[in-house]
């Protein structure tokens, strides 16, 4: 699997969230982005339990050589439809793809090219860290050999190397989440499933997860991450797909929501002289009461060009301006968005 | 870290019932690496040791410890051993799918090349060679009730491996109810019921078809010659040649109904060890159920006035195997094997991913 290279994948990050879009331009390539034979495609996803549909005709792409976020609210699905690309549950109906095979026909061969690390901490509690990950590795048939130095390196990379000989019983949650992820990326895939990684870390583990993550993403790997912590994901993500109720919601109402109007947080030595700057031009304040302080002014603004406009003039005019900057992440931004819409 | 290990995974397509002994071995190890660092284990272990030690000292003081008790000491305690590895032996095997799924550590196995025959045999193994271990802490005790005398090295060998057997089909079974049932109570519950009906509920079930095999028939009879309304009571009765009638008896056709008998795991162990003799329980069960598999005799003896009772070649009862009986043992180790590959087959299916159907109460991770 570590041979196969993916498809050159565009390398400069986009400023703004970009949503991978289901359908780009299929008369052209339909697997422009390599998605389809190095990552996950999702069409028409949908999963019931019982009477309840968990997942309800999801699509998605997770292309390779990219961070992709799955955000939605709780019970919106993620976890049934990371399952699902697991190949742990079968959808009752739609497609998947992951790194090229059918994840319910060709079970053996999508399970080699996925790490899939779940919500829910398991735990060997007698075994060491390093017993696990070799258990792993025999698992996945690696040669003894390349198992015992891959699982010594897996653990200096989260930093687990001092604990290599402790029983796993002995870790705090965050160092069994590291290990959980060591545990996923044993064999190398080429597709990562996380399901809230980050839960549990500490700030300096969620730095190392960002950096580790943007690097296996920059060695070809299709990397989905689910989470709640939003303005975590502003970092580390390339792109999102946004579900709700079971559903993806439409990319594009996401994209241009994101693209045209976005709430900036402006900051003066005097409040009051700058919301009477703005009455004068005719620029609306959003009032919104859950703000974090009542100093705080909120604006809509349709573009980062209008948000410099905006400064620039505030400077001229003399408006003691302490700072501008997007009120939050732009995740969270579309995402409080959504569920504006919804009530 | 700049450079990486480079790691070669098998693309090989790998099926429900892929097996291999590098597979099963790391399922086999994890688990028993697991069971042994805990000290529940070795708790659980000595406790077994202590138990079947003071049974077997009571069976001893109560029996004596001579050449004439040696047959009757060797069967107790191997009764003894038998009965309490059937009673350890659920409880190692009958959570070990369903406690994993419960631990969250059952997916990601699912999710590794292993293949779900591999997990599911990986699993029994452990369970078995954990019961073997129970087994073995018997054994100084069966050797001991050897010393009297009254039982070959085969039988002690058969005995051993027969029990061994029997506690391979109690672990395949706790392995099926476990990857069946959500609760690990349940489970248990379900692996108990089990053997409970293979010890107990095949005797019952025996017990209550036999007045339904049993029929009033015209049979022939040995019967004692009339001796004539002239004879003088208060002499002996003569020796004489029985005579043979016809005449309507009760007769229980158990040749019908014997294998009922022999899924009984006691039976299998009792009718496969060869020797054995006098009151071993094990042969006494031996002779009980070929006589019910050999079913009524005919002619019926009921000659017991013009027998001599001094030969002893001709006894009472039949008591000696019944000749060109054919081995129960074959049949219930066929039964009970079966059973095990049941459970075994149960398991196999029920770790096989993706699932389509969620039972009620369970998940997946």
């Amino acid at each position: 699997m570590t041979s196969s290279n993916p498809p050159d994948v565009p390398k400069e990050r986009p400023v703004d969230v970009t949503v991978a879009t289901l359908s780009p331009d299929l008369d052209q390539d339909p697997d422009v982005d390599g998605a389809a034979r190095y990552g996950v495609v999702g069409q028409g996803v949908r999963r019931t339990f019982d009477l309840v549909v968990a997942v309800d005709r999801m699509d998605l792409r997770v292309p390779p050589g990219r961070v992709t976020a799955l955000v939605g609210p709780n019970g919106s699905g993620k976890t049934t439809l990371m399952l699902m690309m697991a190949g742990l549950l079968a959808p009752d109906s739609g497609h998947l793809t992951v790194a090229g095979a059918n994840p319910v026909t060709q079970s053996s061969a999508a399970r080699s090219a996925i790490g899939w690390m779940p919500d829910v901490l398991g735990q060997w509690e007698t075994l060491t860290c390093r017993e696990v990950l070799t258990t792993f590795a025999d698992a996945y048939r690696i040669p003894a050999e390349q198992g015992r130095a891959r699982a010594a390196e897996l653990l200096g990379e989260v930093h687990l190397s001092e604990l290599a000989d402790a029983p796993a019983r002995v870790l705090s949650r965050g160092q069994k989440q590291r290990l959980g992820l060591a545990r996923a990326l044993v064999h190398d895939p080429q597709v990562l499933l996380l399901d809230e990684p980050a839960s549990g870390l500490d700030p300096r583990s969620r730095v190392d997860l960002r950096i580790l993550l943007r690097r296996l993403a920059g060695q070809g790997k299709a990397v989905l991450v689910s989470s709640h912590v939003l303005s975590e994901l502003d970092d580390l993500a390339d792109g999102a797909v946004f579900v709700s109720r079971g559903r993806t919601v439409d990319a594009r109402t996401i994209e241009a929501m994101t693209r045209s109007m976005r709430r900036w947080q402006l900051v003066a030595l005097d409040p009051e002289q700058l919301r009477t700057w703005l009455r004068e031009h005719g620029v609306a304040e959003v009032v919104d009461p859950t703000a974090a302080r009542p100093e705080h002014v909120l604006v809509e603004l349709p573009s980062s060009q209008a948000a410099a406009a905006l400064l620039r003039d505030l400077v001229r005019d003399g408006v003691p301006m302490v700072s501008q900057a997007p009120a939050a992440g732009a995740l969270e931004q579309v995402y409080l968005g959504l569920e504006s819409d919804r009530r | 870290m700049t450079t990486q290990t480079p790691v070669a995974v098998p693309r090989a397509v790998r099926g429900a019932w892929a097996l291999s002994w590098q597979g099963v071995r790391t399922v086999m190890r994890l688990e028993l690496r697991q069971r042994v660092r805990s000290s529940r284990w070795q708790l659980m272990l000595g406790l077994f040791f202590l138990t079947i030690g003071i049974l077997s000292g009571l069976v001893m003081a109560v029996s004596g410890f001579d050449q004439g008790s040696g047959s009757f000491l060797y069967g107790a305690v191997a009764w003894l051993v038998l009965t309490l590895g059937l009673l350890v032996a659920p409880a190692l095997t009958s959570t070990s799918v369903n406690g994993d799924r419960a631990a969250g550590t059952l997916a990601p196995l699912q999710m590794t090349l292993l293949s779900p025959a591999e997990i599911a045999i990986g699993k029994l193994l452990a369970g078995w060679i954990t019961s073997l271990a129970f087994l073995g802490t018997a054994i100084p005790f069966l050797l001991l009730a050897m010393i009297p005398g009254g039982t070959g090295v085969g039988r002690f060998l058969v005995t051993t491996l027969m029990m061994a057997l029997m506690l391979l089909t109690v672990c395949a079974i706790a392995l099926g109810w476990s990857a069946l049932t959500a609760r690990s109570v349940s489970s248990a519950v379900m692996t108990y019921l089990t053997t409970a009906f293979l010890c107990i509920g095949t005797l019952i079930l025996f017990g209550v078809s036999y007045p339904l095999v049993t029929q009033d028939e015209q049979v022939r009879v040995l019967v004692d010659p009339p001796l004539g309304p002239d004879f003088d009571y208060s002499t002996p009765i003569p020796e004489s040649e029985c005579m043979e009638s016809t005449s309507t008896r009760s007769v229980a056709h158990t040749e019908a109904t014997w294998w009922l008998l022999a899924a009984n795991p006691y039976v299998v162990v009792a009718d496969a060890a060869p020797g054995g003799e006098g009151e071993d329980v094990f042969a006494l069960i031996k002779s009980g159920v070929r006589s019910a598999q050999a079913g009524p005799d005919e002619p019926l003896n009921e000659c017991y006035a013009s027998r001599d009772f001094s030969d002893a070649s001709n006894p009472l009862t039949g008591g000696e195997l019944e000749e060109g009986a054919i081995p129960v043992w074959p049949f219930g180790l066929v039964i009970n094997l079966g059973l095990g590959a049941l459970g075994v087959g149960v398991a196999v299916s029920r770790l096989s991913t993706p699932v389509r159907r969620l039972p009620r109460g369970t998940r997946i991770a």
